[in-house]
């Protein structure tokens, strides 16, 4: 009797298909020429990002996009990718040039949105806005939609982000299945900052049931888990998330979650490494990891001088709503509240106003008023 | 030592790396466009030959997704039906943009009522069985389940056999779609255009039916003889533009034809949905009823119906019941979207600016304005090359000795010089298409193409454009709305057929000497249901 092996589904079944057709497309063309140079590289950002987005091979990724550019410099695609890595990696500058190196190129709709989600990065909203909703307008695609949802929940208008994924959603269709479940991520994320669990829980049993198996759905239900209380779920999910994507952040996420279910000595190793893996990011002039080190450095493992410093460089790189919070958040948790009031109030005065941001200025300006 | 517990709240994990609520992160910066079960291909329709009660047939033909005769259980294919007496129209002495106006408002109230046209819905389970829904006919409402690939006759409610057969078949259309396209510069088939340039598609060089002198992007090149069949090349570097004045000759003085009269679609197979009904079934009055509409549409089922997902509604909480009610009444239709609808060959190819109208189908209505400021783009550019071709022009273009690339604003600004070509009748060979002999008159290019449908009249034998038979070379009749159908030709004059006459082309200073498209299928039709031939 032959065993054979169960036939993959979901996520797998992608990830498989994008790695044979990435194979396929990479032995057809010699020498590519720019077309098929861009559609190689699009399938290896889409095999990169479905396998896990790991900055390691985000990096590699835009430095092999680099070197296409030197070979078709004026390749509007090319320039594209280039730009979405490297935003990716919170490169905003990187992802400047690229835009600038093409005349016209934001004067299409996919550069319009990439220049959108720069001023987002910028904390510009109103112009991300006014962007997004030029690109719809010429070029209707959910992910626009779903951009335009993403803004609605960083400026606070929480009702529109529904509404927008909501429309998002509607656009996609049976085809669409690993965007669908993208998106019932993001609710699941929405409502998760809002404190309902319940329905983030049943907009991630949704993205599970649309695309089985994959990471991302279950790294949101074990950090779903940890914030319901079941820190022996949200472990087991996060070793599970482990086994498939091995990021610094997740580590850190398996710490907390065993630090709560009483196992500190591998929760410190957890902290540890993913600490390690920050600071050595940090070392080598790399900022996607900036934010994770304030964050760390102000709840996890406190150090709140350090936190306060990892914070100030990520605003340096990019004022927002986001990171202006987060400096707040640090700057609170080393007990200079007046400074934090300062820069919840920028955050603020961006038009930000997400779940998480309202949390913070509630408590900073708790603390400003004399209480805790 | 005793640690801080971590906020676990905080720990969302909305800030990972490459996380950051940006879709590209699902699919890259482009998504995947996929051969699609959704691209309709064609509206075929006519009346049947049966002998004892008068029929209609028609046929949807669309890709051949996942494979021939095997349908993607995620689509939902209608033919919407819609029967009606013949319409009143502008006389000729009427040529004015205002009554052009004034019948396209007629036509639109009468036209609402698509909406509530019958329809005949059908999808297909993963055994290869199809649901048929028959849905508000006077001969009744039903549904039906029947085996793909086979002849099959289902009896309607009140009695009437219908034929139906679902399945793989060849594909009806011959054409020299390449020729085509080349005849507008479209830039997508013969290059690889960047995703983010979907800008560059009809590129602004002169509409021409004979190459233009220099016209490097696309003149036939015999070192690449398939360049735009097949081959295509990265788009290059530099304007896509061209700044000649003159038709290509050859060393005998003849234009070179951007036509070739092969059939690009031979050995092409599709799948399709083709029934014949009895009129009877169609309409209460078949007597008076004598025109039947008829477009196709596709729809592909949403994500969000293909898992049991969450209710969004609050009514969920609140009013389950209701909930449940109201969603027991609502549409099938609402779990899918509509991708692609057919009516009119070329509706869209040829006379729609813009290919996301490809939803618009028969409410095409406010393309009016469109449709006579494209007739006029098309008239500057394929008007010349017919006067060249010592060929008389319906399109007004001062006798400019090349074709010209003009594009108009306004249609009040267009309107005068293709008031012809919007206005006269296209005129038919003979009279066998009036197989009734009754006082039928000639279609004209507005009311052919707006609405969107495939208007049968069963008083003929439904020959374009008085419907749609499989062996119309309807390509090539298309072309033939830029002729003045009014001017002397021989012994019979101009007709919807005369470019597709080789008469006309012996004559002609061009090469090849062939009509545009060919004249045949390249597998012989059936004279028998599902009369599309069988496929490869």
């Amino acid at each position: 009797m032959t065993a054979t092996a169960p036939a993959l589904t979901g996520y797998r079944a992608d990830l498989e298909s994008v790695r044979r057709r990435r194979a396929e497309h990479e032995a057809a063309a010699h020498p590519p020429g720019p077309t098929t140079t861009a559609e190689q590289l699009t399938l290896r950002h889409r095999e990169v990002s479905l396998a896990g987005g790991r900055p390691e091979d985000l990096l590699a990724l835009g430095a092999a996009i680099d070197r296409a550019l030197e070979r078709f410099p004026a390749w509007p695609d090319l320039r594209l990718l280039r730009a979405t890595v490297a935003l990716s990696l919170h490169q905003t500058e990187v992802a400047r040039t690229a835009l600038a190196a093409v005349p016209g190129l934001t004067g299409l709709p996919p550069g319009r949105v990439l220049a959108a989600d720069l001023a987002a990065f910028d904390g510009d909203y109103a112009g991300a806005r006014k962007g997004y909703l030029r690109a719809a307008r010429e070029d209707p695609r959910w992910e626009t939609d779903a951009r335009l949802a993403a803004l609605a929940v960083t400026t606070g208008d929480l009702d529109e982000a529904e509404d927008r994924y909501a429309a998002a959603e509607d656009d996609i269709t049976a085809k669409q299945m690993r965007s669908f479940a993208w998106l019932r991520v993001q609710r699941a994320e929405l409502w998760h900052g809002l404190g309902d669990l319940d329905r983030a829980g049943r907009f991630l049993d949704d993205a599970a049931a649309a695309y089985p198996g994959w990471w991302l759905v279950a790294a949101h239900r074990a950090a779903l888990d940890a914030a319901r209380g079941a820190a022996d779920q949200a472990v087991l999910g996060y070793r599970e998330v482990l086994a498939e994507v091995d990021r610094p952040e997740f580590r850190e996420a398996l710490g907390t979650a065993l630090a709560a279910a009483g196992e500190p000595e591998e929760a410190a190793h957890c902290h540890a490494t993913a600490l390690a893996a920050y600071t050595a990011s940090a070392a080598r002039g790399e900022v996607h990891y900036l934010h994770h080190l304030a964050a760390f450095l102000s709840d996890v493992r406190p150090d709140p001088d350090a936190a306060v410093s990892w914070a100030e460089a990520d605003v340096g790189l990019r004022r927002n709503g986001a990171t202006l919070s987060l400096l707040a958040w640090c700057l609170h948790r080393a007990g200079r509240t007046a400074e934090a009031l300062t820069a919840i109030e920028a955050a603020e005065s961006l038009g930000a106003g997400d779940p998480r941001l309202r949390e913070r200025a509630r408590t900073i300006r708790l603390a400003a008023s004399g209480g805790r | 030592m005793v640690r801080p517990a971590p906020d676990l709240h905080h720990h969302r994990l909305g800030d990972t790396v490459a996380d950051h609520n940006d879709p590209n992160a699902v699919n890259s910066i482009f998504s995947d466009v996929d051969v699609s079960a959704a691209d309709l291909y064609d509206m075929f329709g006519y009346p049947g030959d049966a002998p004892d009660q008068e029929t209609v047939v028609l046929a949807l033909t669309f890709a051949p997704v996942p494979d021939t005769g095997v349908f993607d259980t995620d689509m939902l294919y209608r033919l919407l039906v819609n029967p009606h007496a013949r319409s009143v129209r502008p006389g000729s002495e009427e040529w004015s943009l205002g009554a052009l106006t004034r019948y396209f408002d007629a036509m639109k109230d009468r036209y609402l009522g698509q909406r509530e046209a019958a329809e005949i819905r059908v999808t297909v389970d993963e055994t290869g069985t199809a649901t048929v829904r028959f849905a508000d006919f006077p001969g009744g409402s039903f549904t039906v389940q029947v085996p793909t690939n086979e002849v099959t006759t289902v009896r309607a409610p009140s009695g009437a056999g219908i034929t139906a057969y679902l399945g793989g078949r060849d594909d009806a259309f011959f054409n020299d779609l390449p020729g085509f396209f080349r005849s507008i510069n479209y830039a997508p088939q013969f290059y690889d255009v960047p995703q983010a340039r979907q800008d560059v598609r009809e590129l602004p060089i002169p509409k021409t039916l004979l190459e233009l002198e220099g016209n490097t992007l696309f003149n036939y090149d015999p070192e690449r003889p398939d360049h735009g069949r097949g081959m295509k090349l990265d788009l290059p570097e530099g304007p896509l533009t061209w700044e000649g004045d003159s038709f290509a000759k050859d060393a005998d003085g003849n234009y070179r034809f951007v036509y070739s009269g092969e059939d690009a679609q031979a050995g092409r197979n599709v799948n399709a949905i083709i029934l014949e009904l009895p009129l009877g079934f169609l309409t209460e009055h078949p007597e008076d009823e004598r025109i039947v509409n008829v477009w196709g549409e596709s729809w592909v089922r949403k994500a969000s119906s293909k898992i049991e997902t969450i209710p969004d509604d609050p009514l969920w909480t609140e009013n389950p019941v209701a909930l449940l009610r109201r969603r027991r009444l609502d549409d099938e239709l609402r779990r899918y979207k509509l991708v692609d609808t057919v009516g009119q060959p070329f509706a869209d190819a040829g006379l729609s600016e813009r290919e996301d109208n490809r939803q618009l189908g028969a409410n095409n209505f406010w393309l009016a304005p469109t449709f006579v400021r494209r007739l006029a783009h098309l008239g500057w550019g394929f008007g010349p090359s017919v006067t060249a071709l010592g060929l008389a022009s319906a399109f007004d273009h001062d006798d400019a000795p090349v074709s010209v690339h003009r594009k108009y604003a306004s249609a009040a600004t267009a309107f005068p010089r293709g008031r012809k070509v919007v206005f006269q009748q296209m005129r038919m060979p003979d009279d066998s298409w009036n197989k009734n002999k009754l006082d039928i008159p000639l279609r004209r290019p507005f009311e052919i193409f707006i609405p969107n449908v495939c208007a049968i009249d069963m008083d003929t034998t439904g020959t374009w454009p008085f419907g749609r038979r499989l062996e119309d070379q309807v390509a090539t009749r298309f072309l033939s709305l830029f002729l003045d159908m009014e001017a002397p030709l021989g012994d019979s004059g101009y007709s919807v057929e005369t470019l597709n006459l080789q008469s006309t082309w012996d004559g002609a200073p061009v090469t090849p000497k062939t009509p545009p498209n060919p004249l045949t299928n390249d597998k012989p039709f059936l004279p028998q249901f599902p009369y599309l031939a069988e496929p490869w």
